[in-house]
C-alpha cells in the first residue's frame, strides 16, 4: 500500500515548510478580472509561441515585402495615369496586361479605371496568397488543439474560468491572426500606403469601399481555414497527422476538381462539381466580395478586355455554400471534441 | 461553513455508476479523499469542478452550486491534476504565468505571483527551463504552483505525490500542511494511506463510488479501548479457554497472534492472568489502532468484489 517513505510517527503539523528556502505560503490580496477576456490570454500565448518559428517569421517578412511591392505597383500606376502616350506608359500598359490580364491599351485616362485596376490587383494577389495561407496554416494550426490533447493540458484550462467556447475562440483567433499576417494585413498595408503615395485623400474616396472588401475577404479566409484546421487538430493528438491531413484535403479536392473539369462540360462545372476545391471556392467568393465583375462592367472597356481577370465561372452561391458548410462542420466537430475532452478532463 | 456539500450525488457513464448517491459535507482544512484506484475520487473531483455533469443529486463548492455557478467556483478553486498536463513549449515561469492569466489575473499580478509561488514550491532555480525537461517531482511542484497562482480558497490535489522520491514526497506533504495553516482548504485525493494520515485533519474514504466512512483522522487512529492483539509463544487451546472463561472474546487467531475483545475498557489484567496461568510466553498486548487502515482495506475489498462482479457480468 505504501512505499514507507513517510513515517507515521512524525506528523508534519508542527514543522516548518520543507521547500528549501523556508518561505511560507502567502495569500494574495488582489482580485481577479471577470474572465470575459480569457480568450485573449489564449490568443496572446498562441501568437507568442507561433512567432518563435523561423518559417513563420520568414513568411510574414515575405508578405510584408509583397505588400510593399504592391505599394510600388500602385505608385507606378499613378505615374502612368499622368503620363499617357509616352513609351514608358506603353511599357507599363503591357505590364498591366501581363500581370492583371486586362487590356488597358484603349483607355485614354487610367484614373477612370483606377478602382477596377486596384480590385484586380488584390484579386491577383489573393491567388498567390492562397499558397501562403496553405503553408502558414500548416505551420501554425496542427498543434493548436492536438498538442493540448497529447500533453493532456485540457484539465489546466477547464479548471480555470475557461469554457469550451472561450477555448475554441482563442484557438481560432490564433489561426486567424497568422492567416491575416499573410492576407489581410499586407493587403491593408498595400491599400493604405498605396492610397497615400497615389494621391492621398482624393484617392481615398475611391478606395474606401475596397478597404471594406479587403477586410471581408481576409476574414472569410481566416474563418474557413481556421475552422478546418481546428477540426482536424481536435481529432488526433499527433500534429503531424493533422498537417498531413490538412495538406491532403486541400490537394485532393483541388486535384479532384481538375479531373472533373476535364471530364465534365463547362456548364456542369458552373454548379457543384466546380466547387470541390476549397482554394477555388475562396477565390470565387473573394472575386464576388471584391466586386471585380461589376467594377469592370462599369468601366468603358469592352468585355473582352477584362474577361481573363475573372477567376471562375462558378456561381458564387454554390462556392459560398460549400465554404459555409466546411466552416460550420469544422467548428461543430472541434467544439464537440473540446466539450467531450473538457468533460473527461479531470478523469483522463 | 462547509467548503463542499454533496447531496445524493450520482454520476453514471452509460451503465457504469461511478458515483452512487454521495452525501457528505467537508469542513475547511486539509481533507483527505482516500480510496483505491477506481473508487470514484477523480470522478467526484471532476463533478465538483463542473467538468463532468452530475447525473443526479446536488452539490455546492464554497457555497456555489456546481450546475449554475461553475465560473464562480473555478475562480475560487485550484486544481492539480494527476497527469502531467503540461502545455507544450512553455518554461516553468511561462506555464504558471499562463495559468494565472487564464484565471483572470492582470499581467503584472500574474508575473509577480508566478515568481512568488515558484519560490514557494522550490522551483526558483529551474523557472526558466522548459517545463517538459523537468523531473517528475518538479512537474508535480509546477502543477501545484499553477493551481496556487491565483490564490484559491480551496485546492483539489489529485495524487500529488505520485512518482515522487521520498524527499520530494516529504516536501510536497509539508507544502500541503503549510497551505492548510495559511487558510487554504485542501482536498487531497490519494490512494496512499500514509500521505493522508500524515497531513489531513479529516478523511473521506471512498470505495466503489460510495463514501464508506468520514471522520477526523485523529479519532479514527485512536487506540481502541477494548480491541487488542495478543502475541504469545505457546499456550494454544488452553490459553484460548482461559481467555474465554474470563469473558474475553476471541476474534481471530493467526500464528501466535490472537485478536481479542476485552469485556470492558481497562481490563487488560485478565488477559495477563490467563497467559500466566497457561504458562505461555507473553510477547505483547497491543491496542488495535488503525481503523483508518481497516476502512481503507474494506474499500479495497469492496473495489475487488465490484471488479469481480463486473467481470462476471
Amino acid at each position: 500500500m505504501s512505499d514507507g517513505a513517510v513515517s507515521l510517527s512524525a506528523p508534519l503539523s508542527g514543522q516548518t515548510v520543507d521547500n528549501g528556502n523556508g518561505c511560507r505560503y502567502r495569500r494574495w490580496p488582489g482580485s481577479l478580472a471577470s474572465g470575459r477576456w480569457t480568450w485573449l490570454s489564449i490568443v496572446r500565448a498562441g501568437i507568442r509561441q507561433g512567432m518563435r518559428s523561423k518559417f513563420v517569421q520568414l513568411m510574414i517578412v515575405l508578405s510584408g515585402l509583397m505588400a510593399l511591392g504592391g505599394v510600388v505597383v500602385f505608385y507606378v500606376l499613378s505615374l502612368l495615369e499622368v503620363a499617357v502616350g509616352t513609351p514608358q506608359a506603353r511599357a507599363l500598359q503591357e505590364f498591366v496586361q501581363a500581370f492583371l490580364h486586362v487590356d488597358v491599351r484603349g483607355v485614354e485616362r487610367l484614373s477612370e479605371i483606377r478602382e477596377p485596376l486596384w480590385r484586380s490587383y488584390f484579386m491577383v494577389m489573393a491567388r498567390g496568397q492562397l499558397f501562403s495561407v496553405l503553408f502558414m496554416v500548416t505551420m501554425i494550426g496542427p498543434g493548436l488543439v492536438s498538442r493540448d490533447l497529447r500533453t493532456r493540458a485540457l484539465p489546466i484550462y477547464f479548471a480555470k474560468p475557461v469554457t469550451p467556447l472561450t477555448y475554441l475562440t482563442g484557438k481560432w483567433l490564433i489561426v486567424a491572426f497568422f492567416v491575416a499576417t499573410v492576407t489581410l494585413f499586407p493587403n491593408l498595408l498595400t491599400l493604405i500606403a498605396g492610397t497615400i503615395v497615389t494621391g492621398g485623400l482624393a484617392t481615398w474616396t475611391q478606395t474606401l469601399g475596397l478597404g471594406i472588401d479587403v477586410c471581408a475577404a481576409g476574414m472569410m479566409t481566416c474563418l474557413v481555414s481556421g475552422a478546418i484546421i481546428l477540426a482536424l487538430s481536435s481529432i488526433t493528438s499527433d500534429h503531424r497527422y493533422v498537417a498531413t491531413g490538412w495538406l491532403a484535403v486541400c490537394a485532393m479536392l483541388a486535384i479532384a476538381q481538375a479531373i472533373l473539369g476535364e471530364a465534365l462540360s463547362a456548364e456542369a462545372m458552373r454548379g457543384w462539381p466546380g466547387c470541390l476545391s476549397i482554394g477555388e471556392d475562396v477565390l470565387v467568393v473573394s472575386e464576388w466580395l471584391f466586386g471585380i465583375r461589376e467594377a469592370w462592367q462599369g468601366s468603358q472597356l469592352p468585355t473582352g478586355a477584362f474577361q481573363d481577370v475573372l477567376v471562375s465561372p462558378v456561381r458564387v452561391g454554390y462556392a459560398a455554400t460549400v465554404l459555409g458548410g466546411w466552416t460550420a462542420a469544422g467548428l461543430f466537430v472541434c467544439f464537440r471534441r473540446i466539450v467531450k475532452f473538457s468533460r473527461a478532463a479531470a478523469s483522463v | 461553513m462547509a467548503v463542499i456539500v454533496c447531496d445524493n450525488l450520482f454520476k453514471r457513464y452509460g451503465r457504469l455508476v461511478a458515483l452512487q448517491g454521495i452525501t457528505t459535507s467537508m469542513e475547511p482544512g486539509v481533507v483527505g479523499l482516500l480510496g483505491p484506484n477506481g473508487a470514484g475520487k477523480s470522478t467526484l473531483i471532476s463533478v465538483l469542478l463542473g467538468q463532468a455533469p452530475a447525473s443526479g443529486g446536488r452539490a455546492s463548492v464554497l457555497g456555489h452550486d456546481i450546475r449554475r455557478e461553475q465560473r464562480a467556483i473555478r475562480r475560487r478553486i485550484g486544481f492539480m491534476p494527476e497527469d502531467d498536463c503540461l502545455i507544450a513549449n512553455l518554461t516553468g515561469t511561462g506555464y504558471v504565468y499562463y495559468a494565472g492569466r487564464l484565471a483572470g489575473m492582470s499581467h503584472g499580478d500574474a508575473m509577480q505571483r508566478t515568481h512568488e509561488v515558484l519560490d514557494y514550491v522550490a522551483l526558483g532555480e529551474a523557472r526558466y527551463r522548459p517545463a517538459e525537461q523537468y523531473s517528475t517531482g518538479m512537474k508535480q511542484r509546477l502543477k501545484m504552483a499553477q493551481a496556487l497562482v491565483h490564490d484559491p480558497d480551496l485546492i483539489f490535489l489529485d495524487e500529488p505525490t505520485n512518482g515522487m522520491d521520498p524527499q520530494g514526497r516529504q516536501s510536497m506533504l509539508s507544502l500541503i500542511v503549510d497551505l492548510g495553516r495559511a487558510g487554504v482548504s485542501v482536498l487531497l485525493s490519494s490512494h496512499l494511506l500514509p500521505d493522508v494520515e500524515k497531513v489531513c485533519e479529516r478523511v473521506v474514504i471512498m470505495g466503489g463510488g460510495e463514501i464508506l466512512k468520514t471522520g477526523r483522522v485523529e479519532e479514527m487512529n485512536k487506540p481502541h479501548p477494548t480491541l487488542y492483539s495478543l502475541e504469545t509463544e505457546g499456550g494454544g487451546e488452553e490459553l484460548v479457554r482461559g481467555l474465554t472463561e474470563r469473558r474475553v472474546a476471541i476474534l481471530n487467531r493467526n500464528d501466535g497472534i490472537i485478536e481479542i475483545e476485552l469485556p470492558a475498557a481497562g481490563t487488560q489484567a485478565v488477559v495477563l492472568e490467563a497467559v500466566r496461568k497457561t504458562g505461555a510466553h507473553f510477547r505483547g498486548l497491543y491496542p488495535k489502532r488503525s481503523s483508518l487502515e481497516e476502512m481503507f482495506m474494506a474499500a479495497l475489498r469492496r473495489q475487488g468484489s465490484e471488479a469481480a462482479k463486473a467481470a462476471v457480468a
